[in-house]
């Protein structure tokens, strides 16, 4: 059986460059795999490594997705093989295109029984691609997911955090989760685990190889801006800590917080 | 668009529908020809969505045994079909966010998610939500209809409508679906210990406190200011050692108080989202470099466990003044 692990790829939001025009620009920032999807992706491990299985990270993206260092930090963190979908057009790309290029991309890995997502990606955080795909395959799709558990062929005990109540499920496989952040805290890579990963399998498919023409955008992005910021002092108090202390202190006081 | 226009608005928060409401008509302005809300409740939820000037209402009243709200997607998405409405309008709380993605889905469109306004840009009305954790922002335009757009609680006010005629109230019957997670238990979540988005001081650990025990030295600062204890991230869902409600970022809190005071906190994009609205922010760490001293009013690039023992011992002979 195989677990598949979808993970975004994106720009590190801690790169952005603000223009002093509110313009904003991911030119030079570093691609990685979204934070929040990583305790998805030991998630996935950890069932595997309990009930058997084998897990396959999927990803899709522009060309930039596909580097060296990216596809050993998955494949060093547990998943035995990545599955790349990999086209220009997939640029920029809004929700309903992301899970319908995911939901073909997954019909075509084998014997796929259960699909997991972090609970969103760290470039867009709309939280939406899990549910979406899951109900493109027609599977039991839910969000929030705080625990996992195998109880028997064909079944998981799934707990779910809302904002007021937890729920218990049982899942019928095959199903699509979308799991917390807090659901598992990920593993540090071993240097056993990175000198395997280069050894592990990365099949890279076009949007033609999953059987995708005409992705025609659902969305209209009109622009992209800085938000507006409330202007900060940007003081730096300076001297020993008891006076920079002192400083502040005054400074609270003129302020009327204390 | 056509002056023909439907409005869809679903939230299981009652109180929440109103918001929707409201958003939908500033949205539209006078442009519609109805907006009805999806209520599944009771006959007063149904009175309250009255309230809010919907011209008619669809009413489940009861969710059979083992089924989740959400189950009500199936309900909802006949009636879609049926109406071909031009909006979908969804309170974005963890439900509202999995009928969205099914609804997408079984439309093919993508949602608006987290609106936050909406503005005229070169002739088009386009909607302005969040990317990058806060760090920047995107004006989108669906290409598809109809619209499905989610919008958070808080951003935009209830108002009570006083209309010519009540709204219309149509019972609909709930429709199984075919497949399901089936729910075994609910329970309540142990109520919350802080509310931070109402707090008026906050004082925000981070990755720089070394030690749990150490909670202990910024309670200390806490009680002299009358200030709620708040986190980043790692140190309640990677450490555990404050609840979730106490962090402060883009899956946790939202804070608009008087004061922040940062010990410890480096800065990262997901933390600071949560902070734009403090009025004055103090950062303490010890790396100059942080990228929090850009964020802040004023800066102690010093080792907290030095500032904050000359901190407290400061507030308390200002107090004895």
């Amino acid at each position: 059986m195989n677990i598949v692990v979808c993970l975004k790829i994106s720009p590190d939001p801690e790169d952005l460059e603000i223009g002093n025009d509110g313009s904003v620009s991911a030119a030079h920032a570093e691609w990685k795999i979204g934070g929040f999807d990583l305790p998805a992706l030991e998630a996935g491990v950890r069932l595997a490594e309990m009930h058997g299985g084998r897990v396959i990270a999927l990803s899709i993206g522009p060309p930039p997705i596909n580097q060296s260092k990216v596809r050993k930090d998955i494949l060093s963190r547990g998943a035995e093989e990545l599955v790349l979908v990999v086209d220009e057009a997939l640029q920029d790309v809004s929700t309903a295109e992301t899970a319908r290029v995911l939901a073909a991309a997954i019909g075509k890995i084998e014997d796929v029984q259960l699909v997991l997502f972090g609970e969103g990606s760290a470039d867009l955080y709309f939280q939406q691609t899990g549910v979406q795909v899951g109900e493109r395959l027609g599977w039991v799709s839910l969000n929030a997911v705080r625990d996992v558990q195998w109880v028997e062929e064909g079944n998981l005990l799934v707990q779910r955090v809302l904002e007021q109540e937890i729920q218990v499920f049982e899942v019928p496989l095959p199903a699509a989760l979308s799991v917390t952040s807090d659901i598992c805290e990920p593993r540090l890579a071993s240097m056993r685990e990175i000198l395997r990963a280069s050894k592990k399998p990365v099949v890279e498919w076009s949007l033609a190889d999953v059987g995708v023409e005409n992705l025609s955008a659902s969305v209209e992005i009109l622009a992209v801006q800085a938000p507006p910021r409330a202007a900060r002092k940007g003081l730096i108090l300076n001297g020993s800590v008891e006076e920079a202390v002192g400083s502040l202190v005054i400074a609270l006081k003129k302020e009327g917080m204390l | 668009m056509s002056s023909q226009q439907r409005i869809f608005l679903i939230s299981e928060d009652i109180s929440l529908i109103g918001e929707l409401a409201s958003a939908a008509r500033r949205l539209n302005g006078d442009d519609y020809s109805s907006i009805a809300a999806v209520v599944v409740g009771n006959q007063t939820d149904v009175h309250q969505v009255g309230s809010y000037g919907v011209d008619s209402i669809y009413w489940v009243d009861q969710i059979p045994d083992g089924y989740l709200f959400e189950d009500v997607f199936l309900t909802l998405l006949e009636l879609v079909q049926q109406h071909k409405p031009s909006s979908i309008w969804i309170g974005a709380t963890t439900s509202g966010r999995l009928i969205c993605g099914r609804l997408a889905a079984r439309l093919d469109i993508s949602a608006i998610t987290d609106v936050r306004s909406f503005e005229q840009h070169e002739n088009k009305v386009v909607m302005r939500h969040m990317i990058f954790a806060g760090g920047a922002e995107r004006l989108e335009r669906p290409l598809r209809l109809p619209a499905l757009i989610t919008v958070a609680k808080g951003q935009f006010a209830a108002e009570v409508v006083q209309h010519a005629n009540p709204p219309k109230v149509i019972t609909l019957p709930f429709l199984i679906p075919e497949k399901r997670a089936v729910l075994l238990e609910r329970k309540d979540l142990p109520p919350v210990s802080v509310n931070l988005a109402d707090a008026k001081r906050v004082i925000c650990l981070g990755r720089g406190i070394a030690r749990q025990e150490h909670l202990a030295l910024a309670e200390n600062l806490a009680d002299e200011l009358g200030a709620e204890i708040a986190c980043t991230r790692p140190l309640s869902e990677g450490l555990g050692w404050l609840p979730r409600e106490r962090y402060i970022g883009i899956s946790g809190a939202y804070i608009k108080s008087d004061l922040y005071i940062g010990l410890g906190v480096s800065g990262q994009v997901q933390h600071t989202v949560g902070i734009t609205d403090a009025k004055v922010i103090v950062a303490v760490n010890r790396d100059p470099d942080a990228p929090i001293f850009k964020q802040a009013d004023y800066g102690i690039a010093a080792d907290l466990y030095e500032v904050l023992p000359a901190l407290i011992q400061a507030i308390r002979s200002t107090k004895g003044a």
